[in-house]
């Protein structure tokens, strides 16, 4: 075993020595002082093997610090403050134990779980399935342990218990959750049945833990199990029956079984990237149909306009788009529906509750306004609307020089096809919130227009925006992933813009100016900087 | 009509696959490349298309005795796997690819007349491209460059996955337009090479080496070709 967990060790770290060196080469600017032929140097490769050990535990460590800190600590400190004290505490066991102890219990099972590692070890490199799972195991629990101690008694004593509860709490989970792989194992050996597979099951499960964990928060009970579990005797058993699991699971004679269920070679969870890559073009397939453009409508001579109007470019973006309404025209529609659902959920409130929900200042535009651009930035159409003209149209043409050679003529026709659906879905957008300030009746008819004003600029902006970006740092690959850090970090730092707007608070009138100006100056940036760049830029990653 | 390479250079990281690539191609030869998998031809062709920039040397082409750097748009590319718009058909492909080269057409001839002298069905035509057969997509590609005629046509792999009589179509349409063009293919298949070939140039140890006439005919051109090949440490192994 001390082979196996020797090889095992060395896996994983070089592996994560790997990913280390592969990402620190993609760093902008300092990436391209680390050499390639780092990943064959042993010596130097030991160096980031420490470094994968620190990773791979402030992984585990943080990884179960936001997962406490998000789902249990931050709801048990969210109570009113009335309920506090030792109440708080409660609150936060009860649902961990819901979340770690019931959901976890039932929808994790190591030893039935498919792995590409458990694949890549005992499928490739032939190594024994037992000796295997029982390293795994052994790893798996350790790491469980040691990294949940800290975080444990950090939030024990965050919630106003004694931080050493923190060690009980980390053993009567980690001795659980033994138990748990034990039993799946058995019920499994027994009757051939693979608890985490079944979706319904482990689902129901999950969704009833959930429901039962944050119960509290509304005014009712809990588990009176909770409190049993704080004290040691009970938090004794659970470790004392781990142990003794972990004993039967180093003794369990049918590892091959697992793994052969587990590690099929077609399972798609065993190659996570390309199951993500998978659904992505599954996201971007569409039925192609002439959608009222008979396929041989264009039988007319070259240059000659087509029935629908245009050549070229023109030409086979309007046939682009006709053929993908699902991305671009739909869109639209979809939230053109929204802003028709806003606008008559809005009226409806104000007939039900009448005077006391018209007073609020929260109708006016100069309250509205600072909202806006973070809105808009969700609402416009743009990304999706660039992921499906690269995965339809421009992936293969991009290999051609003269399409590239033409990106200023097709982002031009784009644009104003893109701002033309952005313009109607924020047009439908200006008039529900129209509607409704209208129906508060505090609102004057100059403050509406300037609303409608600064949705109408953002939505040109927002067009812009999504277009530049993608002709000028063109992020995806053919399997539609985004390899582009300056694409990600301009994303940011638009999104950031947004926010900043919310806590700047500026008026209503000087957004919708600054978003005008905005939106001209990046329209023509755009053009220019695509028609000089768009050769060199717009191309397949 | 020539197109001269000048100490192609590429770099990959700390890999060098083109290193120093020198050569001479003329209109009226049709030159086949071989080398082994990863041995940089495609490579060698994404320089001479613009895909990739060269990170030294120049390529250049010489018309009348009149010698300029070779352009993106004097290249044609005809990849190993077709790329073509899937939500098209082949003749609205093809008529948006005129109407955009309307400055390139010499004769007066109809979308029609083109697709008559790939036999391509009219009923094949109007459909999808994303219906089309491996083959038909590589005629298509293939299309784009007798209507637009670029100096120099590069095939990558271009004949490896035809049935019999797209294969023979594809080889007398290559000796067609021969003497129009500078015709480079490449490949990894001997047969074809030799079949179809005038000249053989060998993409080894990231230069070329032409091989000789003699050579190209001769019973031993196939073992002397792997001897000259095993040793490449560019070429992926396996």
């Amino acid at each position: 075993m001390l082979r196996t967990a020797d090889i095992l060790l060395s896996i994983r770290l070089s592996s994560a020595a790997n990913r280390i060196i592969y990402y620190a080469r993609r760093l902008p600017l300092v990436g391209r002082a680390v050499p390639e032929w780092l990943y064959g140097d042993r010596d130097l490769k030991k160096a980031f093997t420490v470094l994968a050990w620190i990773a791979i535990i402030a992984g585990h460590l943080l990884g179960k610090a936001i997962y406490l800190g998000l789902f249990a600590a931050l709801p048990a400190l969210a109570w009113p403050a009335a309920e506090a004290g030792e109440d708080r505490l409660r609150l936060f066991v009860h649902i961990f134990l819901w979340l770690s102890f019931v959901s976890a219990g039932v929808a994790m099972a190591t030893a039935l779980e498919p792995k590409r590692e458990k694949w890549v070890a005992v499928k490739l490199m032939r190594m024994a399935p037992g000796a295997y799972m029982r390293t795994h195991f052994a790893f798996k629990y350790t790491l469980y342990f040691l990294t949940y101690v800290p975080n444990l008694m950090l939030f024990v004593g965050v919630m106003g218990g004694p931080p050493p509860m923190g060690v009980l709490l980390a053993a009567a989970a980690t001795g659980w959750r033994l138990v748990c792989e034990y039993a799946h194992l058995q019920l499994f050996a027994r009757t051939g049945k693979i608890v985490i597979r079944d979706n319904v099951l482990v689902w129901t499960v999950i969704g009833i833990s959930c429901a039962a964990a944050y119960l509290p928060l509304t005014g009712a009970g809990w588990a009176p199990v909770v409190g049993v579990l704080l004290k040691w005797p009970a938090a004794g058993f659970l470790a004392a029956a781990g142990a003794a699991a972990a004993f039967g699971l180093a003794r369990y004679p049918r590892y091959r079984e697992a793994v052969d269920a587990a590690a099929r070679r077609d399972d798609p969870m065993l190659d996570f990237g390309r199951m993500m890559a998978e659904a992505r073009e599954a996201g971007m397939r569409s039925d192609v149909r002439p959608h009222g453009i008979p396929l041989d409508a264009a039988a007319v001579s070259p240059g000659e306009p087509e029935a629908g109007g245009g050549t070229g470019y023109a030409f086979l973006n309007r046939l682009f788009f006709a053929r993908h309404r699902k991305f671009l025209a739909r869109p639209v529609w979809r939230r053109v529906a929204l802003s028709a659902g806003l606008a008559a959920a809005g009226l409806a409130a104000f007939g039900l509750s009448g005077d006391r929900l018209r007073a609020l200042a929260v109708w006016e535009t100069d309250v509205l306004a600072p909202y806006v651009p973070v809105f808009m930035s969700l609402y416009a159409i743009g990304e999706a609307v660039c992921r499906a003209m690269f995965y339809h149209c421009d992936r293969p043409l991009m290999r051609y020089g003269f399409y590239r050679r033409a990106a200023a003529v097709h982002f031009r026709i784009r644009l104003v096809r893109l701002a033309g659906c952005n313009l109607a879905a924020g047009a439908a957008l200006a008039l529900a919130a129209a509607a409704v300030q209208a129906a508060s009746g505090r609102v004057p008819a100059r403050d509406m227009l300037l609303l409608a004003g600064l949705v109408l600029m953002l939505s040109v902006l927002f067009s812009v925006h999504h277009l530049a970006m993608y002709y000028l740092l063109q992020p995806y690959t053919t399997e539609l992933n985004v390899r582009n850090p300056f694409f990600v970090l301009a994303s940011a730092a638009v999104t950031g813009l947004c926010w900043a707007c919310v806590f700047i608070r500026p008026s209503a009138a000087a957004l919708a100016a600054a978003s005008a100006v905005a939106a001209a100056a990046y329209g023509i940036a755009a053009l220019f900087l695509v028609h000089r760049l768009g050769i060199r830029t717009f191309r397949v990653k | 009509m020539r197109l001269i390479l000048e100490k192609v250079t590429k770099r990959f990281g700390d890999k060098t696959v083109l290193a120093g690539v020198d050569g001479e191609f003329r209109q009226g030869r049709i030159y086949g490349l071989l080398g082994r998998n990863g041995a940089g031809k495609t490579t060698l062709f994404n320089c001479l298309s613009g895909e990739l920039p060269m990170d030294g040397g120049r390529a250049m082409l010489e018309e009348d005795g009149r010698a300029r750097p070779l352009m993106e748009e004097d290249v044609g590319y005809v990849h190993s796997m077709p790329l073509l718009p899937e939500f098209l058909t082949g003749y609205e492909f093809v008529k948006f690819f005129m109407d955009i080269n309307r400055d390139k057409l010499a004769g007066d001839e109809r979308i029609d007349d083109w697709f008559d002298r790939m036999r391509l069905t009219r009923e094949d035509r109007h459909r999808l491209i994303k219906d089309y057969s491996h083959g038909m997509k590589n005629k298509i590609q293939m299309l784009l460059f007798l209507i637009t005629k670029p100096p120099v046509i590069l095939l990558d792999e271009p004949l490896t996955s035809f049935d019999v009589v797209v294969a023979l179509e594809m080889k007398q349409l290559l000796r067609d337009m021969k003497e129009r063009h500078i015709l480079i293919f490449s490949t990894h298949i001997l047969q074809l090479a030799s079949d179809l070939c005038d000249e053989l140039t060998v993409l080894h140890n990231g230069v070329l080496s032409p091989v000789s006439s003699d050579l190209l005919r001769s019973p031993e051109f196939e073992s002397r070709l792997i001897d000259m090949l095993k040793d490449d440490p560019h070429a992926a192994n396996g």
